[in-house]
């Protein structure tokens, strides 16, 4: 969307500038530009950064790209093509020079619900090569993608069909998409809270999903968000492989939770919320499990209480589900660890 | 039961009694005055010489308007960093000239009252959204002081930044 072109007006310069009385804004402390700069948009950042000599230096302070949020617009240039009209294409050139110049400032990413799927596939893959690349390589800026401590990948699965609003079609990503995102995973060294909402994999590729993430981050990561990963109940065992691991949050039954106990031995941290639980053992016995094992997880899923006992009893405090209220108090507590 | 109260004084001299829970909103005479173990007998009077007497009103306006607010997160990093959740009566609080709102920011950074700096430095925001260089200039009363070649400069360097 262009919304304005800049054009600058070269303007006399008359003599009496000097004369004239001007404000302080331009000498406000770097904390306080940094902080106004941050509620900026990066095209409002440009313009703020060309207004004087002390702006312009602020709009390189690194709290100002602390956070960089991917859309389908962001960093495009807009082309026609002609079975779907104007498209925003992911401009190479300006993403580059983009992660370049401040790149290395990133430390939340946050990936929304995109359509444009080529654009998010290009730009996971400009960021893990920038990580990739060592000292030997000249005029490539190192520690691009480097301070990324958040991410946030969020899939649009739930896309509305054109000739049929009715119907919701739902599908995950996978293939090509899925790998680009596990490389970039793999390539954030510093990573402590990942959220991975509406994959919606395929069980078999979903049994992969966080091996990279284990290798790079399994003393980093501290906190882990997934909702949706799967089409059809999975067990994820890579929970009990992160040994900071402190919050695993997820939509599930409750022999789940079980099982997740059972694995996640570490948890200080286990936030499930009572409403989003299904009593259902929706397990089937496993070659590796024994009669006793899955008895027990039969038995003690058939009501919240007994599942809060055993849950507490293997994570050694006392451990509930949450009220609906308490979720949503929850982002606070989040960062009381 | 009445709370306790303790005094502020202003950098010109003009002392404010205030209710000490709504005082603490402010990291800085908290940490003063667990430091100082001030405690209520003595009539003790906390100087304050980076904010005159009419901002200090205004900032008094505002944590007693605010003092029942939940305290702030620690660490919001990670949401999302929006400028149009300003509330309506912080918005007409703010409804100031803005050498008013630039003292009004320097005395909530001086003062560590986040909620206070985060929604003045919302509304500074707002007022650059949507300008372009010269109207932003304009807009603060703020002299370009680039050079016409630096400016040329800098304008190329970050020309990535501009919607296409």
């Amino acid at each position: 969307m262009i919304l304005a072109v800049y054009i600058d007006l070269e303007e006399e310069k008359d003599d009496e500038d000097d004369n004239k009385e001007y404000s302080k804004w331009s000498e406000l402390p770097d904390l306080l530009l940094e902080k106004i700069f941050s509620y900026l948009k990066i095209r409002e950042k440009y313009y703020a950064s060309l207004v004087c000599r002390n702006w312009y230096r602020a709009f390189h302070l690194p709290y100002v790209w602390n956070r960089f949020i991917l859309e389908d617009n962001t960093l495009t240039r807009s082309r026609f093509n002609y079975y779907s009209g104007w498209q925003y294409v992911l401009d190479h050139l300006r993403c580059q020079m983009c992660l370049s110049s401040v790149g290395k400032n990133f430390k939340y990413l946050t990936i929304d619900p995109m359509l444009n799927f080529y654009n998010l596939y290009e730009f996971m893959n400009m960021i893990s090569w920038y990580t990739e690349q060592r000292e030997q390589k000249e005029n490539v800026e190192l520690g691009v993608g480097s301070n990324i401590k958040y991410l946030k990948f969020t899939f649009p699965c739930n896309m509305t069909s054109r000739d049929d609003s009715e119907r919701i079609r739902l599908f995950g990503t996978g293939g090509k998409l899925l790998a680009a995102l596990k490389r970039l995973m793999g390539n954030l060294k510093k990573l402590k809270r990942l959220e991975l909402i509406d994959l919606m994999l395929d069980p078999k590729e979903a049994q992969y999903l966080l091996d990279e993430v284990c290798e790079t981050c399994c003393l980093t990561l501290r906190s882990l968000h997934v909702v949706n990963t799967t089409r059809v109940q999975y067990q994820m065992l890579h929970v009990g492989v992160f040994l900071n691991l402190q919050i695993v949050t997820e939509r599930i039954s409750t022999a789940t939770v079980l099982l997740l106990a059972y694995h996640g031995r570490n948890l200080k941290w286990f936030f499930v919320r009572g409403n989003s639980v299904i009593i259902k053992c929706d397990w089937k016995q496993r070659a590796d499990w024994t009669d006793e094992f899955y008895s027990w997880v039969k038995t003690n899923s058939r009501s919240y209480t007994l599942v809060e006992k055993e849950v507490s009893q293997i994570l050694g405090y006392k451990w509930r589900f949450l009220t609906d209220k308490d979720f949503k108090r929850l982002d606070i507590n989040l960062h009381d660890f | 039961m009445e709370m306790p109260n303790i005094k502020l004084q202003s950098s010109d001299g003009e002392t404010f009694e205030v209710d000490v829970e709504i005082a603490k909103c402010s990291v800085t005479i908290k940490t003063m005055l667990e430091d100082l173990g001030m405690d209520d007998e003595e009539e003790e009077v906390v100087p304050l010489p980076n904010v005159n007497s009419a901002i200090l009103r205004k900032v008094i306006q505002w944590a007693t308007y605010h003092k029942d607010d939940p305290p702030p997160p620690e660490d919001d990093e990670n949401k999302e960093k929006r400028t149009d959740d300003i509330s309506s009566w912080d918005a007409d609080f703010l409804k100031v000239d803005q050498g008013t709102l630039f003292e009004l920011i320097l005395a909530a950074n001086y003062l560590d009252i986040k909620g206070l700096l985060d929604v003045t430095c919302k509304t500074v925001a707002n007022m650059i959204k949507g300008k372009a260089p010269e109207e932003i200039r304009k807009t603060f009363n703020i002299k370009n002081d680039f050079t016409a070649s630096e400016e040329e400069q800098v304008r190329k360097e970050n020309e990535w930044c501009e919607e296409k």
